[in-house]
């Protein structure tokens, strides 16, 4: 199945586009609260030092033109930038002292 | 004059001294006469803004959206001619609500759920059923009824008020002339929004993000060196300027931010909310007022309830809606140019991603001010020089509540 795909050099991050490739911030918000904030550094750590390859893989496409496989390497960028704040501000899954995220909805199809 | 705050010795309250520098009352947020109050001769009265018009670009395009503030539901129309009017939701038959779905559609015109009663995109009433055992019915009296429409920079306000003491750009005034060069239509492609319900006072929300006092504490790991410094360590702004009901506070960022790796990534792409690439020269003179090169963002807050903020390359919205004495809605909306890349993509979900989790710091602690306000602990608010913005507030709103 093309979705369950990731572009050809990447196969590396399977494992971890099966837990973290999610089309929506409230899919990848909900996946970062209920990691361990231990699954959550091995995420951050493989896929910073991917990130270099990632974005110029995929800066050879339009955002709004991307195969699925590319796609789907995107939401995987994507989920590194919603456990930014877990591990560089917080130190664990939820915002300290922080507001109820289920209760903060998405509007968009964001 | 151009004060270098970060060390300047004078205060902002001296610019304004009418307003006085006592504490200033808590009553207004607890007592449900002054919410009556708000809701009948502020929000019923002044210019609001619903959207922006890429929510509805075409002709027949359409926008539902509850009003609870004003108490109706508004139907935002993109007319034939290209004309963006909003009217109250309410079918002319038996008040029926015309459209249930809230959000954006597309069509023809509507016909209500209840009767059949049909309107055009124009609001006129185009077909009743069995029209001919109706008592004299005026088809062309009984259209949707209108609300006073008006856009600025792609931004949609209506007025509640049968007529409007003030045209929009009026009500903008300055503040508006001086914002309404910025490059909102380049600005706007991409946009991500939140929407919540707070138990709280409207008032307790807004003035927490009309502050920047609260920075280095609020969000001291979150934003732990954006916006202030060594030489900064309070956020001190560079400017407060308050127009006649309006007002505007310019943000320091401090040059020296240590950025994190993430950070360093999405910047490589993009302005981000906590850093932009403002160098000299490039943004309207109503931009960063000071034009110094220590800016973060402007705060611009136009009353009653609509903040503006803008940075180099990137602003955010939000929306702020009494829905009862102690309970509001608030909108927030995080805008960027469109994205074209998936860096620039990536870019803006970091920013949006950093921004939120940001304001869920401060939406926390407006929910834990609420829960204590009514204690009867304290009678008033101790206010800083850096809180001119709320002294500012409080006096304007005690303007329109005071006045028949």
């Amino acid at each position: 199945m093309a979705e369950r795909s990731l572009p050809d050099g990447f196969g590396d991050l399977a494992g971890l586009a099966s837990a973290w490739a999610l089309p929506t911030e409230l899919e990848r918000n909900r996946q970062r609260y209920r990691a361990s904030i231990d699954d959550i550094q091995r995420f951050y750590d493989t896929m910073l030092a991917r990130m270099d390859a990632i974005m110029e893989h995929l800066n050879r496409f339009r955002v709004d033109a991307l195969p699925a496989a590319e796609q789907r390497l995107l939401y995987l960028a994507l989920a590194l930038a919603e456990v930014a704040p877990a591990i560089e501000f917080y130190r664990q899954p939820a915002v300290i002292d922080g507001y109820d995220t289920e209760r903060f909805v998405p509007r968009t199809g964001q | 004059m151009v004060l270098n705050t970060a060390n300047g010795d004078e205060r902002w309250h001296e610019r304004y001294p009418e307003l006085g520098t006592q504490p200033i009352p808590i009553e207004s947020y607890v007592s449900e006469s002054d919410f009556q109050l708000e809701k009948e001769r502020i929000f019923r009265r002044v210019w609001l803004n619903v959207g922006r018009v890429e929510e509805l670009p075409n002709p027949g395009d359409y926008l539902v959206k509850d009003l609870p503030s004003c108490d109706t539901s508004l139907l935002l129309v993109r007319s034939e001619g290209g004309r963006v009017q909003a009217f109250h939701n309410v079918c002319s038959h038996r008040c029926n609500k015309l459209v249930w779905k809230t959000g954006s559609g597309s069509g023809r015109g509507f016909v209500c759920k209840f009767h059949g009663w049909t309107y055009g995109l124009a609001g006129e009433l185009r077909f009743v059923p069995d029209e001919e055992r109706y008592f004299g019915l005026r088809k062309d009296t009984l259209g949707l009824s209108p609300i006073a429409t008006d856009v600025w920079q792609g931004f949609i306000f209506i007025n509640l008020a049968k007529e409007p003491e003030e045209t929009l750009e009026e009500y903008l005034g300055e503040l508006g002339r001086e914002l309404g060069q910025y490059p909102f239509a380049e600005t706007s492609g991409s946009y991500y929004a939140w929407t919540t319900e707070l138990r709280a006072n409207w008032k307790v929300f807004k003035d927490g993000f009309q502050e920047v006092y609260h920075v280095p504490f609020l969000h001291k790991r979150s934003l732990p060196d954006s916006f202030s410094s060594k030489s900064n360590p309070m956020s001190h702004c560079l400017e407060m300027k308050l127009y006649p009901r309006h007002h505007r506070m310019s943000l320091y960022g401090n040059p020296d931010h240590a950025p994190t790796r993430v950070e360093s990534l999405a910047f490589r792409f993009g302005s981000l909310v906590i850093r932009n690439a403002y160098t000299a020269g490039q943004l309207p003179p109503g931009v960063n007022p000071t034009k110094s090169l220590s800016w973060s963002l402007d705060i611009n807050v136009f009353f009653p309830n609509f903040f503006v903020d803008v940075a180099d390359g990137t602003y955010f919205t939000y929306n702020i809606w009494p829905l009862a004495v102690d309970r509001m809605a608030w909108e927030v909306r995080s805008y960027f140019p469109k994205a074209q890349t998936p860096g620039q993509r990536f870019s803006q979900e970091y920013s949006k991603i950093v921004f939120r989790d940001a304001l869920l710091e401060d939406a926390q602690t407006v929910e834990a001010t609420q829960s204590v306000l009514t204690s009867g602990a304290k009678t008033h608010f101790q206010l800083h020089d850096e809180e001119l913005l709320i002294r500012h507030d409080h006096q304007v709103r005690e303007e329109h509540t005071r006045r028949g």
